[in-house]
């Protein structure tokens, strides 16, 4: 009834449709408008990675270099240990921190419902909705080589203090520890609101069966999980170009920069702090293209493995 | 025989549930207290004096607590400022970023909606592609000239593909009959969209505003990019200074104590820290309700 009606609005003429639309765009409009201006406006300034930026002429009518920028990213060493730190980085988070959330919400899955279960949940989302500044903040306070609590237990237990921020040894396993610290409770909602809709009665018949607590999470729990958990790591996995900006940019110095200087940071810092503007336009673009290309291909795959139902569109 | 048997596997099973469930018990304990102590030792340290901070060891209480380093937080000039600078942020970009992603929802919810197919695929690819950086900068400082301005922290991220979407998605779950029922008694689309829809859409509106208030608490990068003005810099650009940047000075002025019993950095950090979540915990509660919420209103798809 309904696409019956779309159909016959749609042979009316364009003006008539318009005139019928009339409210609807109006409330539409404004909106929109912000997408036009704020996503689709810095698109415009994009053709600033084919130019050399020159103040005095503006965005246009600086002179055009065709790829320079990006052959120059490609083939400068500093350029391309930022590109291996970001996919480092990020392939890190993927190992280790992917998995946390799951593990902890089959943990989360075995507790009795009751006030240990709640207080659990609710102390462990806590941290994701805290800045990454103040976690920085809590970090240096904890990992400080003087009077820091880590570094504590380490002398403690007969260690040397380290100083963890700024070692190029420990800078990424910083990374990796504090955001599972941050985003491991939170991360597990979305699981647990999956192991929700288990029907209960596979697990009351597989216990009639006699299977025990390890068995049905083995053969029934896992199972069930399978395709948001492939969902979300095709998802992460789409963003494998992001290392986490406003996590670095918050713990990183100068002193380890070789092991933590991600695509991100580095085209703050020579874009905004030193106005390589072009050069840094190029370097976000190629990061962006990537980014896109990746997500296509996740949203391709998931489509596949759902039949039809893809995590975007 | 047989029983006896059974009896013994049966008890077998038992035993391995009652491990797995105390593994289960002391993993989650552990993740908690791990996510906790960080918090409750900031709290012991805050409260320090100047000697008992200076102690090493690790700090779980304190002998003597004192609020110094509160009394030195909150006396400074800048933490107010800036606190009130983001409350005003939070207000005014949680309240136009509200309004104006539920009024342009609403007629990308309708199938019949002119260009509606066109609008969606325009706004969704906003989700999978951007200028970046660079470009950004130039259009907000160069072209629009917002530096300085509180509008370049708002405007810029207040109608955002992800919630446009969510709330869309839960705008063509309201039933249609309402809204005809009352087409046919003459209301206009904006009565429909008041009276009708707004009421019913409760839910999400709360989701996407909490969304929306503790993305402006937490939002520093904007501010460091596009405000110069330091009385209009927001309480995280505040905190980014003095944890991140260790610029004690930025909370020093307008307290004057003597140096032996004068709060340590230390102290001062981690009371600043606690004050600066406070917001957060307050609002905690709602928190949990509805980000949850809006994790079960479901992904985006057209």
């Amino acid at each position: 009834m309904r696409k019956m009606q779309t159909k016959m609005e749609q042979k009316k003429p364009l003006g008539k449709r318009l005139r019928a639309n009339r409210a609807r765009l109006l409330m539409f409009l404004p909106g929109f408008a912000f997408i036009l201006l704020f996503s689709y406006g810095p698109m415009y300034g994009l053709v600033l990675a084919f130019k050399d930026f020159n103040i005095g002429l503006g965005i246009w009518d600086s002179p055009w270099v065709g790829w320079k920028h990006f052959r120059a990213f490609l083939s400068n060493a500093s350029s391309l240990r930022v590109l291996g730190n970001t996919l480092r980085i990020s392939l890190l988070h993927l190992v280790f921190g992917f998995p946390a959330p799951i593990i902890l919400a089959l943990l989360l899955n075995e507790l009795k419902p009751g006030f240990f279960k709640r207080a659990a949940q609710t102390i462990s989302y806590l941290p994701h909705f805290i800045s990454w500044i103040v976690v920085a903040g809590i970090l240096s306070n904890l990992l400080s080589p003087g009077t820091g609590m880590v570094n504590e237990v380490i002398k403690m237990l007969g260690g040397k203090p380290v100083y963890f921020l700024a070692d190029v040894r420990w800078f990424r396993t910083v990374l990796v520890v504090s955001n599972i610290w941050k985003g491991i409770g939170w991360g597990s909602v979305v699981y647990l609101a999956a192991l929700c809709s288990i029907p209960p009665e596979q697990y009351e018949s597989a216990m009639i069966d006699g299977a025990n607590r390890l068995q049905r999470i083995r053969y029934i729990t896992l199972p069930s999980m399978k395709g948001i958990i492939s969902i979300m790591l095709l998802m992460q996995a789409g963003s494998l170009m992001n290392a986490g900006f406003d996590q670095v940019f918050n713990l990183y110095n100068p002193s380890v920069y070789a092991v933590g200087d991600i695509i991100d940071t580095y085209v703050y810092r020579m874009g905004i702090g030193q106005m390589m503007y072009s050069f840094n336009t190029a370097v976000g673009l190629f990061k962006s293209t990537v980014n896109f290309i990746l997500v296509m291909t996740v949203n391709f795959v998931t489509k596949r493995i759902n039949e039809g139902e893809s995590v975007l569109f | 025989m047989k029983t006896r048997g059974k009896r013994r596997t049966k008890r077998k099973i038992c035993a391995a549930d009652r491990a797995l469930i105390i593994f289960c018990y002391t993993c989650v304990f552990l993740v908690v207290a791990v996510t906790f102590v960080p918090f409750w030792e900031l709290a012991a340290t805050s409260l320090c004096t100047r000697a008992d901070a200076a102690r090493s060891g690790i700090r779980l209480f304190t002998a003597n607590p004192t609020l110094d380093a509160y009394r030195q937080v909150l006396s400074s000039k800048n933490i107010w400022n800036s606190a009130w600078n983001s409350v005003v942020r939070v207000v005014l970009g949680t309240v136009i970023s509200v309004g104006l992603t539920a009024l342009t929802a609403y007629p990308l919810s309708k199938a019949d909606f002119i260009g509606v197919k066109f609008f969606t695929v325009a706004i969704l690819f906003t989700m999978v592609f951007s200028g970046g950086l660079i470009p950004s900068y130039f259009l907000i400082t160069k072209t629009l000239h917002m530096t300085d301005s509180i509008w370049s922290m708002i405007l810029p991220g207040a109608v955002g593909a992800y919630n446009l979407i969510i709330m869309r998605n839960f705008l063509r779950s309201i039933p249609q009959s309402l809204e005809d029922a009352a087409r046919i008694d003459g209301a206009g689309e904006m009565y429909v969209w008041w009276r009708i829809v707004m009421p019913l859409s409760k839910p999400v509106l709360a989701t996407v505003a909490l969304w929306k208030a503790v993305d402006h608490w937490n939002a520093y990068f904007d501010c460091l990019l596009y405000i110069r003005d330091q009385s209009k810099f927001v309480l995280q650009i505040l905190l980014r200074r003095v944890l991140v940047e260790q610029q004690m000075a930025m909370l020093q002025e307008g307290f004057m104590m003597d140096m032996t019993s004068k709060p340590t950095e230390a102290t001062v950090r981690a009371a600043l820290i606690l004050i600066s979540t406070l917001p957060i915990v307050l609002v905690y509660p709602f928190l949990q309700k509805y980000f949850m919420q809006g994790i079960m209103l479901g992904g985006v798809k057209e």
